[in-house]
């Protein structure tokens, strides 16, 4: 399932890129119940509550940097299990700073697994633009009153 | 009124069935309704992958959950040499995997708690780690070249399984060739779910003195305790199967699921008695499926519509095991069944089997081995024939028929057929639906622009495995059983080999003893199930119960009649030779008034037998068919589709089925409704699709859709009777006829209505969205 999206944040790239660099940081902008540490520089891991429909539980996710360029563009891996489902997902993160605000834009493949897969895409994408339009939208707003 | 019609409860009589005054009081006893003291609930951890290396598993979370007494993984089956066992095909299963999962939903340890939830719990808090592998789902992909092998643990090279072939190839080619007409189709049969009300589950419990005994969801209890014990090198006088009752098999019940092992394993490890009871997704994603048969399907014919040659080739998915249920000697099950209601001079069929990333396939889903997948394919390929040579499909079928004085019949593919008489049943369903005013409704209609169809399924069934000779699963030998015995008041208790899972054998069965044995059918109790009391036998599927244990209940009761008319001789003071058995009882040839019950004799044979002859009054008889029967009908169904949304409805069906002789219409006619519904289904509604990574998209009732009472359609049902010449009654089955026959008609009916738009084939199920895009495809062409 391709995902893509893009928000604008009065930020500098600088600290948007340092802030997705920090997996407790950003991983706390999840609205459902997590809990995420790193493992080093590059890997982090943790568990978040959630579901779709009526399929509810928790997964146990681990993350990877992939590449990380300064200030422009990060790739992360998530792959995590929970409710006997699978989910791996590949996200790009590009970041443009225009004159102290930043531009960042999104877009991966999330592919997922086991009865969460079942459901369908009609169902599943609903939750997946819903919670990542949370996650960015709860992630511009500490951004901008920190 | 006569003594024959006295007799309450013999063949042919609509008696209510016995075992409904418990069901329909809720009083049923079912695997979940077994409570012993101090179970254990078993729940299973399942793979979200289709195909993935298990790099780690960890109990520890698990076992720290409240409640959770054990965590079985793979490894721990391993160390016991329980990680795999065989198929019903020898082919090889997991139990468990010790290093890598085969298909989504595929059981990956099992956990153990002293309650449902802490089971449940503990199910979540096991860690495993997986390395997704490349996944296949489609069994042509999977024979190409640089597929990943999925069973190299077997020494394969590759993913196929088997090739298998029966008939003339070099004659069937030349017949072709030579044919005026020739047809060609591609059909796919998708894979379907039984989907019984009742999952599958089991409450596994050991004795002090170490007998297991297993309350199981199982449509073979004695094949199962003989597998059982050849897994487990338990002893097989200390392993009792109980079947008690069942909610629903249609095959879906024959197969060792890992479930009932690994309950088997905690029990034995633990102590205590453990249940196991699947939940729905479970059921759906990961117990053995029906069908998934690509089939490729030549037909030739006369210019004038004379059948000519038939050649198919087929390829099976098996998903990643070959667990399918057929007899051993036919790894396609009885698909050879093919050539149908038809004398082809000459038939060729191939099929091949290849692995995926799949549950296990091939059971039945209500049809006698692969026989449905064979009558669809026919059926639907003689309606393309006819559309071709612009004959109507009756004409093309009654033309073509195998005639009744030809039977017994040699089919071109090996089969004796028994008996049939399918111009006669045809033209009954023709006359009940009113066949000749419908096509001239529609012909007006179709000046209107309107879509109506009309479509015909004129199938042949085979049912009743054995004989022996051609038939067994695991070696053993498909015979089966009846133990009969007459109390000394005249009551009687028979148990039988077969197991009911809602088909009426308490009844029917009891109907036939009725008949044999001049007694009540409210006097005689049927039992089966219970491997310590019941004779040996291969169990309920492919409509075998009335042709070999009915048969085998017959039998004995004939062989208690030998004894029971010396004892009749002996009472009536005259030789056993002016002995006869006439309207249900013993009487002295040519003087009727002479005459002895069997209750009377019964008695006696307690309390006053002959000098030299045994006491009691009871005999066994283990069944060996010496043919299948033949059960036929011919189906009429009538669609209107709406060119609009491409909804079709069946406005209405007629189904003429001949089953040989009938011991309770009334049974008969619910199987046939049941039959029919269960056609309908995959014709309309059921399919487990999967996508590119393997995920089962139809693991819930949200996506596998089962028709309720408000889509099926309203069945008209009919008969006629052509007895089984070798069956000691004349009867053959019934069970699986409907299904079998009703999916072709129903869409050679929505074929027949979008005749104008020049397709031949449309694949099942026919959803409202596909005769849709064929409609506007065309419309706009």
């Amino acid at each position: 399932m391709h995902v893509e999206g893009d928000f604008r944040v009065r930020a500098t790239a600088g600290r948007v890129y340092a802030f997705f660099l920090d997996p407790v940081a950003f991983t706390d902008c999840i609205d459902d119940p997590h809990e995420f540490h790193p493992i080093d520089a590059d890997h982090f891991e943790g568990t978040v509550t959630t579901g779709v429909a009526f399929i509810r539980g928790t997964f146990r996710v681990r993350g990877s940097y992939l590449a990380k360029t300064p200030t422009t563009a990060l790739r992360v891996r998530l792959q995590g299990t929970g409710l006997g489902s699978g989910l791996d997902a590949d996200l790009e993160l590009a970041l443009t700073d225009t004159a102290g605000e930043t531009s960042l834009r999104w877009q991966g493949e999330v592919r997922l697994s086991g009865p969460v897969a079942t459901l369908g895409e009609r169902m599943v994408r609903g939750t997946v633009d819903k919670k990542a339009a949370a996650l960015f939208e709860n992630a511009r707003r500490k951004l901008e009153t920190a | 009124m006569t003594p024959a019609e006295a007799l309450h409860g013999g063949i042919g009589q609509s008696i209510p069935r016995k075992e409904d005054a418990r069901f329909i009081r809720g009083k049923g006893n079912y695997v979940d309704d077994v409570d012993l003291p101090g179970t254990l609930f078993l729940d299973l951890v399942r793979s979200p992958y289709a195909h993935a290396k298990i790099t780690a598993l960890r109990k520890e979370k698990a076992l720290a959950v409240p409640g959770v007494l054990a965590v079985i993984t793979g490894a721990d089956l391993a160390a016991a040499k329980l990680a795999w066992m065989p198929t019903l095909m020898s082919d090889t299963q997991m139990v468990l995997p010790t290093d890598e999962v085969m298909f989504q939903g595929q059981e990956v340890a099992g956990v153990v708690a002293t309650d449902r939830y802490a089971a449940a719990d503990g199910v979540a808090a096991v860690e495993v780690d997986y390395e997704p592998l490349p996944v296949v789902v489609d069994p042509f992909r999977a024979l190409e070249p640089g597929a990943p092998v999925l069973r190299a643990d077997k020494g394969k090279k590759d993913n196929h399984i088997w090739h298998w072939e029966v008939g003339d190839k070099a004659a069937t080619e030349k017949a072709l060739k030579e044919s005026a007409v020739v047809i060609k189709e591609r059909l796919y049969i998708p894979r379907i779910h039984v989907s019984s009300i009742e999952t599958c589950g089991c409450v596994a419990q050991v004795d002090a003195m170490g007998k297991l005994t297993v309350w199981m969801t199982t449509q073979a209890p004695h094949a199962i305790r003989t597998v059982f014990a050849l897994v487990s090198g338990l002893p097989e006088n200390q392993i009792r199967i109980i079947s008690p009752d069942i909610g629903g098999g249609f095959g879906g019940k024959v197969p060792v699921y890992p479930g009932y092992v690994i309950a088997v394993v905690a029990a034995l490890t633990t102590g205590q008695p453990v249940k196991w009871v699947e939940d729905r997704t479970g059921n759906l994603t990961a117990d053995s499926f029906a069908r998934d048969y690509h089939i490729e399907a030549e037909l030739g014919a006369t210019k004038d519509g004379k059948l000519t040659a038939l050649r198919v080739k087929t390829l099976a998915d098996h998903g990643y095991t070959d667990a399918a249920a057929n007899p051993s000697k036919f790894p396609a099950g009885l698909f050879h069944i093919i050539t149908g209601s038809y004398p082809f001079a000459t038939a060729f069929v191939e099929v091949d089997a290849a692995y995926t990333n799949k549950p296990p396939g091939g059971i039945a889903y209500r049809c006698s081995f692969r026989v449905t997948e064979a009558a669809y394919t026919i059926e639907r390929l003689v309606d393309n024939m006819a559309h071709q040579l612009k004959m109507d499909p009756a004409e093309l079928r009654l033309k073509n028929f195998i005639p009744p004085e030809a039977f017994p019949f040699q089919s071109a593919l090996g089969w004796t057929y028994d008996s049939g008489n399918y111009g006669g049943a045809l033209k009954k369903a023709m006359e009940m639906i009113g066949y000749d005013a419908l096509r001239k409704e529609q012909a007006e209609k179709r000046r209107r622009g309107e879509l109506m169809g009309i479509g015909i399924s004129s199938f042949t069934e085979i049912v009743g495995a054995g004989p022996a000779k051609q038939f067994d699963i695991l070696g053993l030998k498909m015979f089966d059983s009846a133990e009969v015995r007459i109390h000394p008041t005249g009551k009687v208790l028979a148990r039988l080999g077969t197991k009911s899972q809602g088909q009426g054998h308490e009844t029917t069965y009891a109907q036939i003893l009725a008949e044999e044995l001049g007694i009540s059918s409210d006097y005689i109790t049927i039992e089966e199930g219970d491997t310590d009391t019941a004779p040996y036998g291969l169990g309920t599927y492919a409509s075998r119960s009335t042709p070999t244990s009915g048969a085998a209940a017959a039998v004995a009761a004939r062989k208690i009649r030998q004894k029971a008319a010396r004892i009749a001789a002996h009472l009536l003071e005259v030789s056993p030779d002016d002995i006869e058995w006439k309207d249900h009882k013993f009487q002295v040839k040519g003087v009727p008034d002479k005459s002895k019950t069997m209750a009377e004799v019964a008695f006696a044979a307690y309390t006053n037998p002959p000098e030299g002859e045994e006491a009691g009054l009871e005999a066994v008889d283990y069944y060996n068919p010496p043919n299948l029967t033949f059960p036929f009908g011919s189906y009429i169904c009538v669609v209107d589709i709406d060119k609009e949304t491409g909804q079709v409805k069946v406005r209405r069906f007629v189904a003429v089925d001949d089953c040989g002789v009938i011991i309770n219409p009334m049974i008969v006619e619910g199987q046939i409704h049941g039959g029919l519904t269960m056609g309908f289904a995959p014709a309309m509604m059921e399919e487990i699709p999967y996508d590119a990574e393997g995920n089962n998209r139809a693991g819930s009732f949200l996506e596998y859709l089962l028709p309720t009472a408000v889509e099926t359609p309203k069945w008209e049902t009919g008969k006629t009777t052509t007895p089984s010449p070798h069956h000691p009654f004349g009867a053959k089955g019934v069970g699986e006829s409907a299904t079998v026959g009703a999916p072709a008609a129903i869409v050679n009916a929505v074929l027949d209505a979008l005749e104008p738009y020049g397709v031949t084939n449309i694949d099942i199920p026919l959803s409202a969205h596909k005769v849709w895009k064929v409609i506007h495809s065309k419309d706009a062409a």
